[in-house]
């Protein structure tokens, strides 16, 4: 006598969900059951029905794909928190940079030699520079004061004024050093820390704008087993140039196999990720051979408060290099 | 002025599988974003626009679907593995999307099948009527478990529940749909 199943376990058989031994024990209740049998029956074809019935995968246009991409990036701020990171970063190294050098300017200096003394002798000059060799220059004795009789005196001393008698001596050069208040040691203007502004999507055209451009400067190399390379120059000011670079492996390896970083070019701030669409086809021609390869390469870089996409192609259907540069969006000013 | 030439990543990834990759985007790498983007958006948007059937719904919800992902990368440990846990998001939106446009007539825009394949286009038109006319929750286990193919394990790490409860309710959709087939018959 067999246990009536549950048409849970029913659905299973049905799905192929059930376990070897479930699956027989099942198999061989159905065989003697009659209703059972009838809603196994029903199940599968229930479940043959919605199968067959299933829509083709639908695809989203490589356009379609690329915006909402962009979209949901911008929507998502990685982008925006990995630059805060970034930013982060750049304030505390400009910090500690800060520290470090005002650290440098505090720090007690040995005491400069002023000139308000008349320059030492040839063997005081040596010694001194034999104490400095020996580290002991900090310990440098005061210059000899000139006895007032002789003609000499500390520069520290101010000397009595001396009586007016009508006719104005000028003051000896080295008195007039030692009165003059002491020069600060020159200093490097402090330059501001390089500020760097995170990159902000700000407004985003409805339709994008796009110019076709001939490529003069986009290079193809390709070798068997090697990979091919597109090198492109972005045409625009020479500040705000980036260069984008992609690698593709031939032999129909369609997987996107190339991941290039656009950088800013002063900074060297990363803008975005350029990448392969391996789905273009590429012939390049190996001494005599033709070969296929793929290679388009899409990288934003920013323009002034342009965010455009550049994207260089080069196919077989089109014996040019071309670029497209499409504006993408309007960053923060 | 010197331009900067952008850094070569392409071998790393090449090199790496889909876990180096999957780490790489956790940390907001965008080369491996834009990676995890190309590895299941096709998926994604094609679950998407089985469960909304609508071209413009279907991506917008997986529009939503990776700006939640790319949100969530950090967090997600690896427990299952990255299709189901996309899918998962991917339903979610889906199905909050199903729900809110419950009550509006729900025009397909797919184009009608041909009648050289398959069944023929009377019952695969009563079987999408029927699939629209069933609730949300059971339309989604239907489309994952026959059109998406998922094994019952995997439907419970996409929905979120147990094992057992995927069979009720895969058994309960079952009922609902085949009184709606009756019905649109």
């Amino acid at each position: 006598m067999h246990r009536f199943p549950d048409r849970r376990n029913l659905q299973s058989l049905a799905d192929g969900e059930a376990s070897g031994g479930e699956a027989e024990r099942l198999r061989r209740h159905v065989t003697e059951c009659s209703s059972c049998s009838e809603e196994l029956t029903r199940l599968e074809r229930l479940g043959a029905l919605i199968q067959q019935s299933r829509p083709a995968a639908e695809e989203m246009t490589r356009a379609e794909a690329a915006e909402v991409f962009h979209a949901a990036l911008a929507q998502s701020g990685v982008l925006r928190r990995r630059k805060s990171v970034l930013w982060r970063a750049a304030w505390s190294v400009a910090g500690l940079t800060a520290a470090a050098g005002a650290c440098f300017v505090l720090m007690p200096r040995p005491r400069a030699i002023v000139a308000h003394h008349s320059a030492p002798p040839v063997e005081e000059g040596r010694e001194r520079a034999r104490r400095a060799r020996d580290g002991a220059y900090f310990k440098l004795p005061k210059p000899p004061t000139r006895d007032p009789a002789g003609g000499a005196r500390t520069v520290r001393e101010a000397p009595a004024p001396k009586p007016q008698t009508g006719i104005v001596v000028p003051a000896e050069p080295a008195r007039r050093l030692a009165a003059a208040p002491k020069r600060e040691p020159r200093r490097a203007p402090a330059r501001p820390p390089r500020v760097e502004r995170p990159l902000l999507i700000t407004a985003v055209p409805d339709e994008p704008e796009a110019v076709a451009l001939p490529h003069p400067e986009l290079r193809v190399a390709f070798g068997r087993g090697t990979p091919v390379g597109a090198e492109s120059r972005a045409p625009g000011r020479a500040d705000e140039t980036a260069v984008l670079q992609a690698d593709a492996l031939a032999d129909g390896d369609r997987a996107p196999d190339a991941y290039v970083l656009a950088k800013r070019p002063r900074s060297g701030q990363t803008v975005f990720a350029a990448f392969k669409q391996p789905d273009v086809p590429l012939s390049v021609r190996v001494a005599g051979e033709e070969t296929q390869g793929y290679a388009r390469v899409s990288a934003l870089r920013v323009s002034g408060t342009t965010l455009v996409r550049t994207e260089c192609t080069v196919s077989s259907e089109s014996p040019e290099p071309n670029v497209v540069i499409t504006t993408v969006g309007t960053t923060s000013p | 002025m010197e331009t900067v030439l952008s850094l070569r990543v392409g071998a790393r990834a090449e090199c790496g599988g889909e876990e180096t990759w999957l780490t790489a985007a956790r940390a907001g790498e965008p080369w491996a974003l834009e990676r995890f983007y190309n590895s299941y958006q096709s998926q994604v948007y094609a679950l998407c626009h089985r469960v909304l059937t609508r071209t413009e719904d279907a991506k917008d919800a997986t529009q939503a679907t990776f700006v939640r992902a790319f949100r969530e990368l950090p967090r997600f440990r690896g427990e299952s593995t990255a299709k189901t846990w996309i899918y998962r998001i991917a339903i979610n939106e889906a199905l909050s999307m199903l729900r809110k446009r419950r009550d509006v007539p729900l025009p397909t825009d797919e184009p009608l099948p041909s009648p050289a394949t398959g069944p023929s286009i009377v019952e695969k038109l009563a079987v999408e009527d029927a699939l629209n006319r069933t609730r949300p929750a059971h339309r989604t286990i239907l489309v994952l478990r026959f059109w998406e193919e998922l094994s019952y394990e995997e439907i419970a790490q996409v929905l979120g529940i147990s094992l057992s409860a995927v069979k009720m309710r895969l058994l309960r959709a079952r009922d609902d749909f085949r009184k709606c087939y009756q019905e649109a018959r």
